[in-house]
C-alpha cells in the first residue's frame, strides 16, 4: 500500500477526526486542517524516514491547528545564545552596533523617497532643467536620467566627483565626443551638466545626502 | 486618533498558564486568546515558538518542545524559574506561571515578528528596507544568526532591484484606482499562503490586487507581477474559480504575460454562483478550503491593511489613512462575523469605533474578547519600507 492510501485512511479515522475537531473546535476547520496535513505530509521529501506515520500525522495535523490563525511561518533563527547577553545589557552580536544600521536605513530610506519623487514629478523638474543644447527635450532627458543613476549609486554608499563624471559620459557620451571642442570648453559643459543634475538632487534630496 | 498622545508600546502578560500537551509532547505557556489581525510567529530556536498578536503586539503565547536549545531560549528569555517550571510541566499541568522577560526585548522579537508577517504581502515587499530593519531588530532582540541572514538578504534585495530596474517604487495608488474602477467580477485576492512569494504584487487594500471582470464567455482575472519576478514560478500559478462552501473547484486558467508586469487568466466558466471566489494558487491540485477559512485569512488581512494606515497616522494626522484604517477594521468585522467569530467581530468594530467615533460596537460576547478590547491600543511608527507606500487613492 503507498503513501497515498495510507494517510487517506489516517484522514477517515474517526480518532484523528475527533482530534480534530477537538482542537479546532469547528468542524469546517477541523476538516480544512485535515485536508492541509494530507497535503503537506504527502509532500514530505523523505516519507521513508517517517517510523510512525499516525504519530507524524497527529503531530503535523495538531501543529496546522494550532498555526490556523497565524499570518506568515516563521523564520527560523538558528540561535539564542545572545539572549541572555541582552538581558544583562551586552551588546549580542559582532558585527556593526544599532547605531550604524539605523543611520544605514535612514540614508535608503532618503534615496528611495527621493526616486519615488524624481519618477512621480518627472515633467516638472524636466522643466527645471535649463535648455542648454541644441535638442533640450533630450538634454533634459539626459540629466534626468543621470540624476537617477546618481541616486542609485547613492544609495549604495558614497558617491565621488569622479562617479559624477562616469555617469556623465555613460549617459551622455557626446558632451565629450565633439571634434574639436577646447578642453575649457568642454569643462565648462560637464561642470554645468553637473550642475543641472544637483539642481535635481537639490529638489528631492537633503542638501547632506549630495557628496562631491 | 490618539497618536499625537506619542507611542504606545508593547507590553506583555507576566501571568501565562502552562499547559502540557501530552498528543504532541509540547509544552504551551498562553495567555489570552490573539485579537482580530491573527498572530505572527517568531522561532528562537530549534523547538521554540513565540507567538504575538499582530494587534497589539503581545505575547499570547510560547510553543516548547523538549531538548536543550529550547530549554536554553526559556530561561535566556524568561528566566531560571520559568525554566524550572517548563521542566516540571508535566506535573503541573494548568498552572499559572511568572514570567519575567526585559520588555525591550519582548518588543523587540514582537516587532520582528510582526515585521515578518506583514513584509510579504506589502506593496512594497521588494525594499531592502525590510531586512535592513529586521537585521536591527534581531539584533535588538539577541538573534545573531538572524541578525546576520538579514544582513545577507538586505544585499541580495539590493542587487534583484538593481538587476531588474525597480529601485523606485510601484504607483500603488494609481494602480489601485484602476483596479477598483475595473472589478466587476467575484471577491478575489492574493492570499499569501497560497502563493510563491515575491511574485505578484500585493496592494494596501486587498481588493485592489486582482481585477476581476465577468464577461460573457467566462471570467478575466488580471494580477500585476513584482519587478523581476520569476517567470517560471509564475507559469505554475492559476486563478482558480473555486465554491468554498462545497469545496469545489469549478474552473482553472493558467496566466499569459500580457506584455509588462500585468499577467492575465482566462476562466472559461460563466455565470459564477453567488457564493464564489476567484484565488490564484502555486499547487493547482491544492484542495479547497472552507467559506469560513477564507473569510478568517481575508479578515486578517483587512487587519493588516488596518493596523499599517494606522501606523501610518502615528505623528502625522491625515484623515485619508485614519478612513482607510477605519474601512478596513469594518470589512475586517464582516469577514470576522462571517466565519462566524463573534469575539473578533467585536474587537475589530471597538478597533474601529476608536478611530471612527460615533460607529456602533456589538455587545462583547465573551470575557476575553471585553478584556482584549479594554486594553490599551498599540501606537508605533511604521516599519521602515512602509513609509514608502503611498495611499490608495
Amino acid at each position: 500500500m503507498g503513501l497515498l492510501d495510507d494517510l487517506a485512511k489516517l484522514v477517515q479515522d474517526p480518532a484523528i477526526r475527533r482530534l480534530a475537531e477537538r482542537r479546532a473546535r469547528c468542524h469546517e476547520l477541523a476538516e480544512d486542517a485535515l485536508q492541509e496535513t494530507f497535503r503537506a505530509v504527502a509532500q514530505t521529501r523523505n516519507p521513508e524516514a517517517i517510523e510512525d506515520l499516525r504519530a507524524f500525522f497527529c503531530k503535523s495535523l495538531i501543529h496546522a491547528i494550532n498555526r490556523q490563525l497565524t499570518l506568515s511561518a516563521p523564520i527560523p533563527a538558528g540561535d539564542i545564545a545572545a539572549i541572555a547577553d541582552s538581558r544583562q545589557g551586552h551588546s549580542s552580536s559582532g558585527t556593526s552596533p544599532p547605531a550604524s544600521v539605523a543611520d544605514e536605513a535612514h540614508r535608503r530610506l532618503l534615496a528611495e523617497a527621493a526616486l519615488t519623487r524624481l519618477e512621480r514629478d518627472r515633467a516638472k523638474l524636466m522643466a527645471m532643467v535649463p535648455a542648454r543644447s541644441g535638442d533640450p527635450r533630450r538634454y533634459r532627458r539626459i540629466i534626468l536620467a543621470a540624476a537617477g543613476t546618481i541616486l542609485r549609486l547613492l544609495f549604495e554608499g558614497q558617491v565621488t566627483m569622479a562617479d559624477w563624471n562616469a555617469v556623465l559620459r555613460s549617459e551622455y557620451p557626446q558632451l565629450w565626443d565633439e571634434p574639436g571642442l577646447a578642453h575649457d570648453a568642454l569643462y565648462q559643459r560637464v561642470s554645468r551638466a553637473r550642475a543641472d543634475i544637483q539642481l535635481l538632487l537639490q529638489v528631492v534630496l537633503p542638501r547632506d545626502l549630495i557628496a562631491s | 486618533m490618539s497618536a499625537a498622545g506619542g507611542a504606545v508600546p508593547v507590553t506583555y502578560d507576566r501571568t501565562l498558564t502552562l499547559t502540557y500537551d501530552e498528543d504532541v509532547g509540547q509544552v504551551v505557556l498562553e495567555g489570552l486568546p490573539c485579537g482580530p489581525a491573527g498572530e505572527a510567529a517568531l522561532s528562537l530556536a530549534d523547538g521554540i515558538e513565540l507567538f504575538f498578536d499582530c494587534a497589539d503586539g503581545r505575547l499570547s503565547k510560547v510553543f516548547i518542545e523538549a531538548g536543550e536549545p529550547a530549554l536554553a531560549a526559556v530561561a535566556g528569555l524568561f528566566g531560571a524559574r520559568a525554566c524550572a517550571a517548563v521542566q516540571r510541566a508535566p506535573s503541573s499541568n494548568g498552572d499559572p506561571l511568572t514570567v519575567v522577560a526585559e520588555p525591550q526585548l519582548v518588543a523587540a522579537m514582537s516587532r520582528l515578528a510582526r515585521l515578518d508577517a506583514v513584509r510579504f504581502t506589502s506593496p512594497v515587499a521588494d525594499s531592502p528596507l525590510w531586512a535592513v530593519e529586521a537585521a536591527h531588530l534581531a539584533r535588538q532582540a539577541g538573534l545573531a544568526t538572524r541578525a546576520d541572514a538579514e544582513a545577507r538578504r538586505d544585499a541580495a534585495a539590493i542587487a534583484h532591484r538593481r538587476r531588474s530596474r525597480s529601485l523606485a517604487m510601484p504607483d500603488v495608488a494609481a494602480a489601485d484606482a484602476r483596479h477598483a474602477s475595473t472589478s466587476n467580477g467575484p471577491p478575489g485576492w492574493l492570499d499569501p499562503h497560497l502563493i510563491p512569494p515575491g511574485t505578484f504584487q500585493h496592494a494596501v487594500w486587498p481588493d485592489d490586487e486582482l481585477t476581476i471582470r465577468t464577461e460573457k464567455d467566462g471570467i478575466l482575472v488580471e494580477a500585476r507581477l513584482v519587478p523581476g519576478a520569476d517567470r517560471q514560478m509564475v507559469a505554475r500559478c492559476h486563478a482558480r474559480l473555486v465554491d468554498p462552501g462545497n469545496r469545489t473547484v469549478i474552473g482553472t486558467a493558467p496566466f499569459v504575460s500580457l506584455g509588462d508586469l500585468r499577467v492575465q487568466a482566462e476562466i472559461r466558466e460563466r455565470t459564477p454562483l453567488s457564493s464564489t471566489w476567484v484565488e490564484v494558487v502555486e499547487d493547482v491540485a491544492r484542495p479547497v478550503s472552507s467559506s469560513q477559512l477564507h473569510h478568517i485569512r481575508r479578515a486578517m488581512r483587512w487587519a493588516q491593511t488596518a493596523l499599517s494606515a494606522v501606523r501610518q497616522v502615528c505623528g502625522l494626522a491625515d484623515a485619508e489613512w485614519v478612513r482607510l484604517a477605519a474601512d478596513a477594521w469594518g470589512r475586517c468585522a464582516d469577514d470576522w462575523s462571517a466565519a462566524g467569530d463573534q469575539d473578533r467581530a467585536y474587537l475589530a468594530a471597538v478597533r474601529r469605533a476608536a478611530i471612527c467615533p460615533g460607529a456602533a460596537t456589538p455587545e462583547e460576547p465573551s470575557a476575553w474578547a471585553k478584556e482584549v478590547a479594554g486594553r490599551s491600543l498599540l501606537i508605533e511608527e511604521p516599519f521602515l519600507a512602509e513609509r514608502l507606500v503611498t495611499r490608495p487613492s
